[in-house]
Parts: C-alpha cells; structure tokens; sequence
C-alpha cells in the first residue's frame, strides 16, 4: 500500500507538536514582556529575579533555563525594544523625500511611541543607564548610531564644512537627554506637543532657525 | 563613600565598607547618616555644591552671557579634568543609586541648564526658541563626558571640547557666526577660576 505524503499525514498532537526551540521563544518572549514592565516599575537596581519569575507566574529553574540572570534578561528586553523600535522608525521615514524630511517622521514615530509605551521607552531612555558597564556600553553604541543617522545633515546644510566633528554625537546625546529627562519627569504624555521642540534639537544645527521653523510648521 | 561606590559598585556600597574604609565605627556613622543612602546623598551634594559655587562665581565675574557661560564652561572642565573620580560618580554611578539619588543629580543638572537658557535674553523675542534647546545642548555636552569616561578617556580632555559646546551652545542664540568665533577663542588663564 503506497505511504501518505507528508503534508497528508496528521500532526501529532500535545506538547511535541511545536519544536522546543519554539516554545523556547515564546517563552522567553512572555517573560521579557513581564520583565519590561517590572524593570519600568521597580528600576533595574530595584529589580530581583524573584520579582520577575513571581510576576510572569514561572519557577526560578525556568527563568535560569532561558536566562543567564537579571542582567541577560534585562538587556534581551532592551534590544527588542531597540530593534522593533527602529523597524517602526524606518519604515516611518523611508518614503520622505529629504534627510530632513526623514528626521521630521522619524522623530514623530519615535515621541509617538514614547507616549504610547511608556514602560519601554523607560527602559531604552532611563534604565538602560542603570543597568551596569555592559548596559551603558550598549546605549553609547545605540547613540553612535543615531549620530550616523544624522550625518548626512551635513550634505543638507549651508554650513556642513564648518560644523564640528563632534555635532552628530552631541546632538543625538542632546536628543536623547532630552527625551529621557521627560520620561523622568513624566512630562512624556503628547508627542505632539514634544515634537517641535525634539526637532528643533536635532535640525536647527544644520538648517538654522528660520529653515526650522518652517519644517516645523510643515512637518 | 565615594572610593568605596567606585571600587565596589553602588551593590557593594554597604556600611561596613564604607566604616571599614573610613577607619570609623557603626555608631559614628550613625550619627551622622540614617542610612547608607543618606551618605551617598551626602557625598553627592556636598562636591556638587562645590562645583555648582566654582561654576556659578566664573560666570557672574562677566558682564555678558557669552563671556558669562565661557567662564563657566572652562571652569567646569577644569573641575572634571581635575577630579575624574568625582565626575565618575555624580554621573554613571549616581544614577544607578536608585530615584532619590535619580531626583538629586536632576534637580542639580538643571541649574546648569538655567546657565544655558539665559542665552534666550538674547535674541530679540526670547519666546521664539524654548527652553527644550538648552537641554539639548546640556545634554550634548553631559553625554560626551559619558562617553569619555565610558571610553577610559577619563576627563583628561574635557578643556579640549569647551570651543566645541561653546559652538553649540552660542549658536541658536547669537548665530552661526558667533558660534564660528568660540572655536578659536582661547581660554581663559587657570588662575581665573579660583
């Protein structure tokens, strides 16, 4: 009698039917939803892993078997916010026409998602600075490449010969700063209201404050 | 406290290092702090003060905002370059020490942004820029100290940035010619900031 093919035979069913390295990464998933809002709540120095495995209902042995300890699972929950962060940011800015024009919709998308998670954006903004040596070195990298982003600016500007090697790095610093100091202020609940400022920030440098303000009023 | 943070981390920074370090007892250190937070606390306005008092005095010896904030910036740099440790403290590991210190080190960080936003008495309609500009060119500058320290640069180099940030700082506020004039401003002589 000839066999069945594949896709006609049945899927087994219970806890085989998914591979372990799946459920491992819905797992971990689940957990660094949980632990991203303990680590907003509590602040990282604050923060045990007795606090996370009793928040996200899970035994210690659990939490160790897809974490190396606090600081691993603290830094995966930054670098998912990191990545699916800046897939929200490029997708916003890719159809704008000009640097300046992309740094306008980037920004936008970036206050937009500040106010519409806060806990997050505490942890990429605040907590990712509390959180040791590994931590800070990983935002300074993160700040580099904001820094990048802006460079081009230059091209942009009138003046770009004559701007300072250091600009791109103090401006996204600058940026940066200011956004976290509304998140430690909890002043972060409009971006509308935030963004005239954070572009300000960023484009006046290159464009001056007449070419800002106008970019402003079109943005 | 201040060697006992930096050699051990905020984590490690219990009262018996610090009294071990002190060379003092447990009932000494009671008298003089509730907590171990209160000393670090302690420790933290009691050098801030004396940056904030060099600082401020630099930039009320000049008449005008932008020889004022100069003053101010070399001094500053001055103080960094000649006591790293301190710097290292009052920023890495300051903010870690949880949100009393996180609201100690804000309300400080702010009377610097005060110094930049006076910049805005400047223009002819100070309500055409906000005070948001100022805190971006503060955090401009606190983030390459970061950054320096972060890179074991340390704060050897902090004199050397001052043309730039006054460049930032000058420039929304009195223009880009202006801004262009602070990158070969010399500075001031050291004695100046005592």
């Amino acid at each position: 009698m000839a066999a069945l093919p594949d896709y006609l035979k049945p899927v087994p069913a219970g806890r085989d039917k998914l591979p372990r390295e799946v459920r491992e990464e819905h797992q971990r998933d689940r957990i660094l939803a949980v632990a991203t809002e303990v680590f907003a709540k509590r602040g990282y120095p604050g923060t045990t892993v007795d606090h996370i495995v009793g928040a996200a209902k899970i035994g210690v042995g659990s939490f160790y078997s897809l974490f190396e300890g606090k600081e691993d699972c603290f830094l995966r929950a930054y670098e998912r916010i990191v990545e699916e962060g800046e897939e929200r940011i490029r997708a916003a800015a890719a159809p704008a026409e000009s640097w300046s024009q992309r740094v306008a919709a980037a920004l936008r998308e970036t206050l937009a998602m500040i106010e519409a998670e806060p806990l997050r954006a505490r942890i990429a903004l605040v907590e990712i600075q509390t959180a040791g040596e590994n931590a800070l070195s990983r935002y300074e990298a993160n700040l580099e490449r904001v820094a990048d982003a802006l460079r081009p600016g230059r091209e942009q500007s009138s003046i770009g010969s004559e701007l300072p090697g250091t600009l791109e790095f103090a401006t996204a610093g600058g940026l940066v700063w200011f956004l976290q100091q509304r998140v430690i202020l909890g002043e972060a609940g409009s971006a509308a209201d935030l963004f005239p400022e954070a572009l300000e920030i960023v484009v006046e440098p290159y464009l001056g404050s007449a070419e800002t303000a106008e970019l402003i009023s079109k943005a | 406290m201040i060697d006992v943070v930096l050699a051990h981390g905020n984590e490690g920074a219990t009262v018996e290092a610090v009294i071990d370090r002190a060379g003092v007892d447990e009932d000494t250190f009671a008298q003089h702090f509730d907590s171990i937070q209160d000393c670090i606390l302690d420790a933290y306005w009691a050098h801030t003060n004396e940056f904030t008092v060099l600082v401020q005095a630099a930039f009320d010896r000049e008449a005008v905002w932008r020889d004022s904030l100069r003053a101010a910036a070399y001094a500053a740099a001055r103080y960094m370059r000649d006591n790293p440790r301190i710097v290292r403290f009052g920023t890495l590991q300051l903010f870690q020490a949880g949100p009393m210190a996180q609201a100690a080190r804000e309300s400080h960080l702010h009377r610097m942004v005060d110094l930049l936003d006076r910049g805005r008495q400047e223009l002819d309609d100070p309500s055409s820029l906000s005070r948001g500009v100022a805190e971006g060119i503060f955090g401009s500058i606190y983030e390459l100290v970061v950054r320096d320290l972060q890179s074991g640069r340390g704060t050897r180099a902090a004199t050397d940035f001052v043309p730039e940030m006054m460049y930032l700082a000058v420039r929304p506020y009195l223009g880009q010619e202006a801004a262009l004039e602070e990158l070969s401003i010399p500075p001031p002589p050291e004695d100046r900031d005592e």
